[in-house]
């Protein structure tokens, strides 16, 4: 598993950049239109063997050089099933505690402040954050690995929020493959962290806690993957965190294959085309028998 | 431009990190929206979704902040990540709209997003957008250039990133050069000008100071307008950020990683009753409304001239005489009815771009009627 960790130094040249290595590829930058990471959200997307996800609008206690709260990113990412290696279920594991630890400091404190907060800010300090952003990126590279390690093995002593007691059980809709519901509607977070817990063990799909949504009707920008969809609105500033869960439609790719007539044409076309090759091969045949 | 008229065009902003950018989209959006409702001739809506959602969430972040008495200036967290907001300008009893976007990013990739990077691939995407855009807004921190001292002077420049932004003005006044036909214009606009001029409610009036620090500081980015794109309309318009606030102090305290090891640090208060009245904000949105619909206007013109000669010339050469016998084989095999059907299509495709135009000069005037502020002076 390689963890990442964004955040951004006091004076305002020291804009948001990772204080380590960063990950390969900006792809959160898809859901730009659905989230904001300024915000608490959560994104969890696994596909080709790859599981990715990324945390953010974690608040700190430091402030920039005109007042405001800074926040931390997470990004995290692994691979299911890696061969050679025996780290997967502690992965697994780490990113689950991590996501009900989140849940649970948005739940207790509206902006996030609570367990990861603190976490986060006692890994490096004010005066650190700025050394590390003020250096390039080439530069201070013990000093970065360092850190990440250090966040490595502090995210790995996290343990998990014990689920709550469940007086009335969940919705029914909540274990349909794909649905949307608030924050805090009953059951809500557990399907959240169960659909997660899916995707750690490297089946196709996603898992969102997005904060610019506030209905089905937002997420029609979301991009299609194959597999399971579990979207959660944070509900802070849009949308309410108490709607009660929804099925969302299967992708339309797949409601398509799913019609009975696409179905039909699916078998008959593959049949039809066959048989003309035949036809023609064997024309070819006795074609090549007269002369 | 397609049949139901609408022009899509882009509004950049160039400022480093903490200006204030993210801050002036919303409030010139939300805001926009209620003056503009004022307005006979034009509204202003959310042209999708994730631009009304992500609007509201500002709204409610500062308002909500405000009505908790916990209200700061700096409010609005900065931006990690760039998004987009699309707008739609729309004329009151026309079938025309003008789309117009703008961008939020990181302000600190203006100054270098990490060589090689995921981020200096996406700065890419930015500063082309940012060069392609038909209006510049440069947002400048208004305290950093009233209050850092004279014994700070040297360092405004570098805390003000001027070099990086008239590296981008170059880009973008080339690009505009190339397309000297359309009306380009870059805005000047001092932000948290609150406690500098009297008619927010400051006791003091440094209006003409703060003019006379801009022109000084940017020099070199109206120099490069004016010989990069000469025909480029500059314009002054110093804004409040919230108006019901003002600077208490302001000293530079060590930092590392910024200009000479130094930073300013700001403190505000909030002005009883701590109700937001942004002054300015009206006029730069009557700037953008003419500018765009200007800029528009212009673009329908020039449809509007070649669906002229288009249509001239299908109208001759359906009703063009080639003969007797060959007129009768023209009208026996269909050939002429489908020539003036052509024709009668190009006529009707002049006729409405000739209305879009017409609508466009219509708003166009009734805006013109709008007063300007005080506020707003040109830059030359």
């Amino acid at each position: 598993m390689h963890v990442y960790l964004r955040t951004r130094g006091a004076p305002r040249k020291l804009d948001y950049a990772f204080l380590g290595a960063a990950p390969g590829s900006r792809w959160w930058d898809t859901y730009s239109e659905l989230t904001a990471t300024e915000r608490p959200c959560l994104l969890a997307v696994t596909s080709k063997d790859r599981w990715r996800v990324l945390i953010s609008g974690v608040p700190s206690a430091r402030t920039d050089s005109v007042g405001t709260l800074v926040y931390y990113t997470l990004v995290l990412d692994g691979s299911p099933c890696p061969s050679g290696t025996t780290g997967t279920g502690q992965d697994r594991a780490t990113v689950l505690a991590l996501a009900s630890r989140w849940l649970d400091d948005i739940t207790r404190h509206p902006e996030g402040r609570g367990v990861l907060s603190e976490l986060l800010d006692s890994l490096c300090s004010s005066a650190e954050v700025d050394r590390l952003l003020a250096a390039r990126n080439s530069e201070l590279t013990a000093e970065r690995a360092e850190l990440t390690t250090r966040l490595a093995t502090a995210l790995a002593s996290l343990s998990p929020v014990p689920s709550a007691q469940d007086t009335g059980g969940p919705s029914p809709v909540l274990l349909a493959e794909r649905w949307i519901a608030g924050r805090t509607a009953p059951g809500a977070d557990a399907a959240f962290l169960a659909r997660l817990s899916s995707l750690l063990s490297g089946e196709d799909g996603q898992a969102h806690l997005l904060n610019l949504v506030s209905s089905a009707e937002d997420i029609t920008t979301l991009p299609e993957k194959s597999g399971p969809l579990a979207v959660l609105i944070e509900g802070g500033m849009v949308g309410d965190s108490a709607m009660p869960a929804e099925a969302l439609p299967g992708l339309t790719s797949e409601v398509v294959t799913s019609a009975p007539k696409a179905r039909w044409r699916a078998a008959v076309v593959p049949t039809v085309l066959t048989a003309l090759i035949l036809l023609l091969v064997g024309l070819a045949l006795i074609a090549g028998n007269w002369t | 431009m397609d049949e139901r008229s609408v022009f899509e065009y882009k509004i950049g902003l160039l400022a480093p990190s903490r200006v204030g950018k993210s801050t002036l989209i919303a409030s010139l959006l939300t805001e926009g929206q209620q003056q503009l409702a004022q307005d006979s001739s034009v509204h202003l809506l959310t042209a999708d979704r994730p631009t009304k959602n992500r609007l509201g969430a500002t709204y409610n972040l500062v308002s909500g902040a405000l009505k908790a008495r916990m209200f700061e200036p700096g409010v609005v967290p900065s931006t990690s990540d760039p998004s987009w907001f699309r707008l739609l300008l729309e004329a009151r009893g026309q079938d025309l709209q003008i789309r117009f976007d703008m961008l939020d990013y990181p302000g600190a990739w203006l100054e270098g997003a990490g060589e090689g990077t995921e981020d200096e691939q996406k700065w890419n995407e930015c500063e082309a957008f940012l060069a392609d855009s038909s209006v510049l807004i440069v947002p400048i921190d208004s305290v950093l250039l009233m209050d850092s001292g004279d014994e700070n002077a040297h360092l405004l420049a570098s805390h003000l990133s001027v070099f990086q932004i008239n590296q981008a003005v170059l880009r973008w006044a080339k690009n505009r050069r190339e397309l000297s036909g359309e009306p380009a214009m870059i805005v000047f606009c001092p932000v948290k000008c609150e406690t500098y001029l009297s008619d927010s409610g400051s006791l003091q009036d440094h209006a003409g100071a703060l003019r006379d620090k801009v022109v000084d500081q940017f020099s070199d980015v109206l120099k490069t307008v004016r010989d990069a794109a000469p025909h480029a309309a500059v314009r002054y318009l110093p804004i409040d950020t919230f108006g019901c606030v003002e600077l208490v102090s302001a000293r530079w305290i060590r930092a590392q990683g910024s200009p000479g090891g130094k930073m300013l640090m700001p403190k505000y208060r909030v002005r009883p009753p701590g109700r937001i009245v942004r002054k300015g904000l009206d006029d730069l949105l009557t700037l953008l409304c003419r500018q765009l619909i200007d800029t528009a206007r212009a673009q329908s013109e020039r449809a509007t001239a070649s669906r002229q000669t288009a249509a001239l010339h299908s109208r001759s050469y359906a009703e063009l005489r080639e003969g007797f016998f060959r007129d009768l084989w023209l009208n026996f095999n269909g050939e002429r009815d489908r020539r003036r059907h052509a024709a009668a299509s190009d006529e009707r495709l002049f006729a409405m771009s000739q209305q879009t135009t017409q609508s466009l000069f219509d708003v166009l005037t009734a805006l013109a009627g709008r007063e300007s502020g005080p506020r707003l002076h040109h830059l030359s």
